[in-house]
């Protein structure tokens, strides 16, 4: 190869050498529960979905069910607080959700984004769309949930993963003991 | 008679390269990026979104001799709304040619003239089942990308693009169709010609884990001769794989791409005249 197309590699070169780890942590777990249930006292529950659970959620709410542990807690007045995780364009986008005992959504943190474009998400005004809704809402982006242009990956995505757990609540948590 | 790069246009290259080297140095972040090297997705830029790209594609092999030539561009790249992004090129070509039939043997670096491109989204894969695009791009070139001699050559180039998401936006596939129209001075001889050329190309493209993407594309081009869809003058096949890199501030494409079958056929199967044996490119992007 001639000396001029290896120059042209060296920006490439350049590239590869500068890549360092780019998670954009926005809140921890225990900073999520504050701003959600502020004040309130919650305990771990362990819960883990069976092959029949995921699949009866799947169906229901259209959207695929990854992993079986859920990251639960639950308030003394039978609230519930969910941490998961659904798919950005290149990473996972890690939220929190929040739900009062009749499984109405209290409110949505982000608490890690990793990509360039899509951090609208954060915005409270976006969010703000969440509460109050449950499993009998339609969850639809353009419908019930406004899009953010730019923003739209990450957007349904989110939408997605709320609908799927109201459905868990809905299928499942309503009647955990 | 071997060529040799004159001192602008190495002043050019240097310059380019450290244009570069310089927005990757800022540590911006990532630019939307391409999973393919030569189909594109119907994605545009967010508004007042902006990247820079580096697209370096090498080909190589002919019938007999030594052929490679290196196209490079440089492109800049920006949202105007959600839905409409334009970009300018600046082009470059290097040749290496030795004892290939018909060819004049060069060695030779140029600048290679410049295009720009509008690409408008009428359909979002993310929330519309599927993605619809239209690109346009008008441009011009000084020298043949083929024997490298001194032609002037003006184009315009359509596409319409089509992109379908499937399993949660981590399976892509993409369709292209294009037609370019290409009006060509000859220097040496004098003369203007036409040609029209259809090109075909689709991809797929897969996450096999976050930031890593696998796939395979498809390239078919057909070049007819006076813009006649009655006088094909040439056609080619190509088919490989893709692999595709994201980090928050760059990407990196690359698609190497073997040619399947060509006509008129002057080395097996193969169209190794109009086309060459394999051709690799690799894009890299990051935005500002």
């Amino acid at each position: 190869m001639s000396r001029l197309s290896t120059a042209w590699l060296l920006p490439p070169a350049v590239l590869a050498a500068s890549t360092s780890g780019y998670a954009t942590e926005y809140l921890t777990v225990e900073q999520a529960q504050q701003a959600l249930f502020p004040g309130t006292a919650l305990t771990a529950v362990p819960v883990r979905l069976t092959a029949e659970q995921r699949q009866a959620i799947a169906q229901s709410s259209g959207v695929r069910v990854r992993a079986s542990e859920l990251r639960a807690w639950r308030t003394g007045a039978g609230g519930w607080f969910i941490v998961d995780e659904v798919l950005g364009k290149h990473e996972f986008i890690t939220f929190a959700l929040g739900l009062d005992l009749r499984g109405a959504v209290v409110g949505l943190e982000i608490l890690s984004y990793r990509e360039t474009y899509g951090g609208e998400v954060r915005n409270g005004k976006w969010r703000g769309q969440f509460p109050g809704k449950t499993a009998a809402n339609a969850l639809k982006l353009d419908g019930d949930i406004k899009n953010i242009s730019g923003a739209t990956l990450s957007c349904r995505h989110i939408t997605d993963g709320v609908k799927r757990l109201l459905t868990t609540y809905e299928l499942v948590l309503k009647t955990f003991r | 008679m071997l060529m040799k790069t004159s001192k602008p246009l190495k002043r050019i290259r240097l310059l380019l390269c450290a244009t570069l080297l310089s927005g990757l140095a800022a540590h911006q972040s990532r630019a939307d990026e391409n999973y393919f090297g030569y189909t594109y997705g119907a994605e545009t830029l967010p508004k007042g979104g902006s990247e820079i790209y580096q697209w370096v594609t090498v080909r190589t092999g002919k019938a007999d001799g030594s052929y490679k030539a290196v196209d490079l561009q440089t492109e800049i790249e920006h949202g105007f709304t959600d839905h409409l992004q334009g970009s300018i090129y600046l082009n470059a070509i290097q040749h290496n040619i030795s004892g290939v039939s018909d060819f004049t043997s060069r060695d030779q670096f140029r600048f290679n003239g410049l295009q720009g491109s509008l690409k408008y989204n009428l359909r979002s894969p993310y929330k519309d089942g599927y993605g619809l695009a239209l690109y346009a791009e008008p441009g011009y070139k000084r020298y043949s990308g083929k024997s490298g001699d001194r032609q002037d050559t003006f184009f315009f180039e359509t596409k319409v693009i089509t992109q379908k998401n499937y399993l949660e936006d981590t399976l892509i596939w993409a369709t292209n169709f294009s037609a370019e129209l290409e009006r060509e001075h000859n220097l040496e001889e004098r003369e203007w010609e036409t040609e029209l050329e259809l090109t075909l190309s689709t991809g797929f493209s897969y996450r096999i884990a976050p930031r890593w993407f696998i796939g395979a594309e498809a390239v078919a081009v057909s070049a007819f001769e006076r813009a006649d869809l009655g006088k094909l003058g040439e056609y080619a096949l190509f088919l490989g794989p893709n692999l595709h890199y994201a980090s928050k501030r760059w990407w990196a494409t690359l698609t190497a791409l073997p040619q399947l079958t060509g006509w008129p056929e002057n080395s097996g199967a193969h169209d190794l005249e109009h086309f060459e044996k394999l051709e690799i490119r690799l894009k890299v992007g990051l935005n500002f």
